[in-house]
């Protein structure tokens, strides 16, 4: 299952993406991919997992070998996939892939047709890929995430964020192949009010998340993710994961 | 032309045959040389998945240990039918969690074509899944880097069946009637003494290639068809290289 984590800038898609890497990484019996697509690399930061190389490291070196003479296209494919797995770096049952910044030179469009073959390829070898994507909807526009199954939408209490939310999961209904959806509100101080009836909107809300100083002294340190203790924000995720059936136990 | 010549025998590495034979007959002499030639005792669950390194029990052809290998037909009399040969310590005995990896395979095939032959052999090898062995190629640089899952070991995978379904995938092929392999894991050294016979390879095959993609442009018969499709910019260089290919004809005559 692929789900990528979507929504406004600075909502939290990142922290998320970390504490829920850190719940995959105590489920030992799974194998999960998480992939970092946002190009500032923030995903691997928190995690302090930086891959030492990225795919568009991975993207370059299949160019060069193209200029160098590699024209069969079943062997591009092949070395693609060989190169991809150059590019991962593992912290026990996760893989960890940073997508890099994409840098213009010519028209490769082969080489990305085959590259994100290559990794959804590689991501149905394990029972859950997360994806921290960028902000707002330009990832889900150009079909980058065309392969996701779910959507996991992240605002904060803001309407913006909201709104930004629900853009994201009409472009991402037309332009994905996703099943399902939900909605988290993330960093809310008052966790007394029932959010399901007051706020309007057509998205699943899977849960609230509440503002946490645990995480904002992880984020101010620098410090990995993976190492974040038991805390309210971590504790409800984990419960809204579950729900939603996100951490492997049951498919939504 | 020499390299489509049709029907029976293919003979574009029959250069690199003889520097084989001599490669194999120095192996021979080595205390850790073994050959193994019962492949149908040696089969081995198919499956297929990523193992990842705290899976791994033994991984091989690291480059910065030594990772080489190649693929290459001649006529089947030539071939060594059903020898699998490993120079150096199969994996079980490895002492090492790490272990370099040098391969050459060769199958005796009679095709029309080089390059239909190329893409059916290395279908064959690439295609080869076992459960608790996980492989990647990379063609152009004629490496190879395996993992070996913990749990293949304690149940007994050994690069012997490694060997023994690659030459099985192989003799499916039809055309190919007799298949060998040579695997060396005693030490970079030795993975390096088959380097000019697989840089050999890989320029003849190369050059092949070169030809046979310059001159394929029938849409119908290319892969990247559906690529094609959705980018129209590919399209177009397509059309210009087949006016241009056109053209030269026309001087030509
Ligand atoms: N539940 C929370 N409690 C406290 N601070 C939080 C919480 N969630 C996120 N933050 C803080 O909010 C800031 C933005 O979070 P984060 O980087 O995860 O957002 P983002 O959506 O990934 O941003 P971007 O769009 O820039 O990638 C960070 O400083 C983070 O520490
Ligand atoms: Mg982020």
């Amino acid at each position: 299952m692929i789900v990528a984590i979507c929504g406004k800038g600075g909502v939290g898609k990142t922290t998320v993406a970390a504490i829920t890497a850190k719940e995959l990484s105590e489920k030992k019996d799974l194998k999960a991919l998480v992939v970092d697509a946002d190009p500032a690399g923030g995903l691997s930061m928190a995690l302090g997992l930086m891959p030492k190389k990225t795919i568009n490291d991975v993207r370059k070196e299949i160019v060069e070998e193209i200029k160098a003479g590699l024209r069969d296209e079943k062997d591009l494919a092949i070395s693609l996939d060989y190169l991809l797995n150059t590019a991962i770096k593992e912290y026990g049952n996760l893989a960890i892939l940073a997508i890099g910044r994409p840098e213009d030179e010519g028209c490769y469009c082969r080489v990305n047709v085959i590259l994100k073959d290559a990794i959804e390829g590689l991501a149905e070898n394990f029972d859950i890929a997360l994806i921290d994507a960028e902000a707002g909807i330009e990832q889900v526009n150009r079909k980058v995430l065309s392969a996701v199954d779910y959507m996991l939408l992240i605002t904060d209490t803001s309407v913006k964020g909201l709104k930004v939310a629900e853009t994201i999961l009409s472009v991402g209904k037309r332009m994905t192949a996703m099943r399902g959806a939900g909605l988290i509100i993330n960093r809310v101080r008052d966790t007394d009010i029932d959010y399901q009836t007051h706020i309007n909107t057509p998205i699943e809300i899977l849960g609230v998340i509440p503002e946490d100083e645990t995480v904002k002294r992880f984020d101010e340190e620098g410090k990995s993710f993976l190492e974040i203790p038991p805390c309210p924000a971590r504790e409800s995720l984990k419960a809204l994961l579950n729900r939603a059936g996100l951490l492997g136990n049951t498919v939504p | 032309m020499i390299l489509l010549s049709k029907g029976g025998a293919l003979g574009i590495f029959d250069d690199l045959l003889e520097e084989i034979s001599r490669i194999k007959s120095e192996f021979e002499n080595r205390s850790d040389y073994r050959v193994v030639k019962n492949l149908d005792k040696l089969s081995w669950e198919e499956g297929s998945g990523l193992i990842l390194q705290e899976e791994t029990a033994v991984e091989l052809g690291d480059p910065r240990l030594g990772s080489l290998m190649t693929l290459l037909w001649c006529d089947p009399s030539r071939v060594e039918d059903g020898n699998i040969a490993l120079v150096g310590p199969d994996i079980r005995h490895a002492s090492e969690r790490k272990l370099p990896l040098g391969m050459i395979v060769i199958a005796g095939a009679r095709f029309s074509d080089e390059y239909d032959c190329y893409r059916a052999l290395r279908e064959a090898v690439y295609g080869v899944k076992l459960k608790g062995f996980m492989a990647r190629m990379m063609p152009s640089r004629n490496t190879i880097w395996c993992r070996v899952s913990k749990d293949a070991i304690s149940s007994g995978f050994s690069l012997f069946h490694l060997g023994g379904a690659i030459l099985n995938s192989l003799k499916g092929v039809g055309g190919v009637s007799s298949a060998e392999i040579v695997m060396v894991t005693a030490g970079k050294e030795q993975v390096e003494r088959i380097r000019p016979v697989v840089e050999g390879a890989r320029k003849l095959v190369d050059a092949m290639i070169k030809m046979y993609s310059e001159m394929n442009f029938d849409c119908e018969t290319c892969d990247y068809k559906y690529v094609c499709e959705e980018v129209s910019e590919l399209r177009k260089i397509r059309e210009r290289l087949k006016e241009k290919a056109k053209d030269k004809g026309n001087k030509g005559k």
